[in-house]
């Protein structure tokens, strides 16, 4: 085993240990948990196993390998930032109709209110 | 006709007195404040008239959502015509009427209380630039006082015209998309009090806007006319 494949074995078991662990104290919803497990998972080989890029630089006709993880990284960083923004305006849009909601409803109390002191 | 005027507000407790005593005075509208989460006294000062509907918003969520909130409660009150007015003193009551009879004389699903000259040169530059990028002819873009009929008020209490952030080009360019028609007319209106817009309070504010209603006029301009197209299926079904 080469140093670095004993850095990037480290640095993945930590990772997939963090993840089982987080995910396992349920402080995640299943679905992005079962993502979240799968993209650990798939750290831990190719930490193990770096060759794996070699393979795939070869395949892909890349000359400089190790950037390989590192642009899946990006794309899927930068996917997942749009999907959250993408989550965070639905959330926001139903956060203001409650907030209007609740107003309307409380409106409504207080003209039953006002009915009965009458 | 069932009508009510909404006034958003938000931190108005110098104007809106003397905003509300004129239009009390008008029988024939059913008064509606929304406070969107003023700090002063504006909720108290309002609570004070038993007449007045008013929706205390529980935290601020900005001008448009404000008035939306009372168009979905006229929405849900069955209310044939709503009319969106502003709570810092600029628009003047007398200028309702003019506005209710053309309405009803043309038959327009919008009316716009028009005053093209309260604005500066920049602010009319902006407007040239949005009316081009929009297609939408209308002088007076940013006119917060306007009348609603029941289609717009039905459209504007909808889940997609929540994700607006401001009462004007983004809702005239939704309405438009739905083949609703739109007329201007012009009034007189007041100086603002505080000199102080809400929407244009700083020049970082102004730059956001700027960039926000240009996009927005480029990303939702269509071709289609979805309400046009189903009333000619329904005329074709009749």
């Amino acid at each position: 085993m080469q140093h670095y494949q004993i850095f990037s074995s480290i640095v993945a078991v930590i990772f997939f240990i963090i993840a089982v662990v987080l995910v396992r104290r349920d402080n995640i919803h299943p679905g992005p948990a079962i993502r979240w497990t799968l993209l650990s998972g798939a750290i831990l080989v190719i930490g193990l196993f770096p060759q794996i890029s070699d393979i795939l630089a070869s395949l892909l006709g890349v000359s400089y390998a190790p950037i390989i993880p590192v642009l899946f990284a990006c794309i899927i960083l930068l996917l997942k930032a749009l999907l959250n923004d993408i989550e965070r305006t639905k959330d926001r849009v139903k956060i203001d109709r409650l907030i209007q909601r609740i107003a309307i409803l409380e409106q409504k109390q207080m003209d039953v209110n006002r009915q009965n002191k009458l | 006709m069932k009508s009510a005027i909404v006034i958003p507000a938000f931190n108005e407790q110098a104007s809106i007195c003397e905003v509300l005593e004129p239009l009390l005075q008008m029988t024939e509208f059913d008064v509606i404040v929304v406070d969107d989460g003023s700090t002063d006294n504006t909720l108290e000062l309002v609570s004070r008239y038993p007449q007045i509907i008013v929706l205390p918003l529980a935290v601020n969520i900005g001008a448009w959502k404000a008035m939306q909130t009372g168009i979905r409660y006229c929405h849900l009150n069955n209310y044939q015509r709503v009319i969106t007015f502003d709570a810092d003193g600029q628009h003047i009551a007398e200028s309702l009427t003019n506005l209710c009879q053309l309405q009803e004389a043309r038959g327009d699903d919008v009316v716009i209380g028009s005053c093209p000259e309260r604005g500066s040169v920049s602010r009319h530059i902006a407007w040239k630039l949005f009316r081009v990028l929009s297609g939408i002819k209308v002088n007076d873009l940013t006119s917060g006082l306007r009348i609603y009929n029941r289609p717009a008020i039905s459209i504007l209490s909808t889940r997609e015209a929540s994700l607006l952030e401001y009462q004007d080009v983004g809702v005239l360019l939704m309405l438009k998309t739905f083949g609703l028609s739109f007329s201007e007319v012009p009034v007189d209106m007041n100086r603002r009090e505080d000199g102080i817009s809400r929407i244009f309070y700083s020049w970082g504010a102004v730059a956001y806007y700027m960039a926000h209603t240009s996009f927005l006029c480029l990303s939702k301009v269509r071709k289609s006319n979805e309400l046009s197209y189903q009333k000619n299926i329904q005329s074709h079904i009749k």
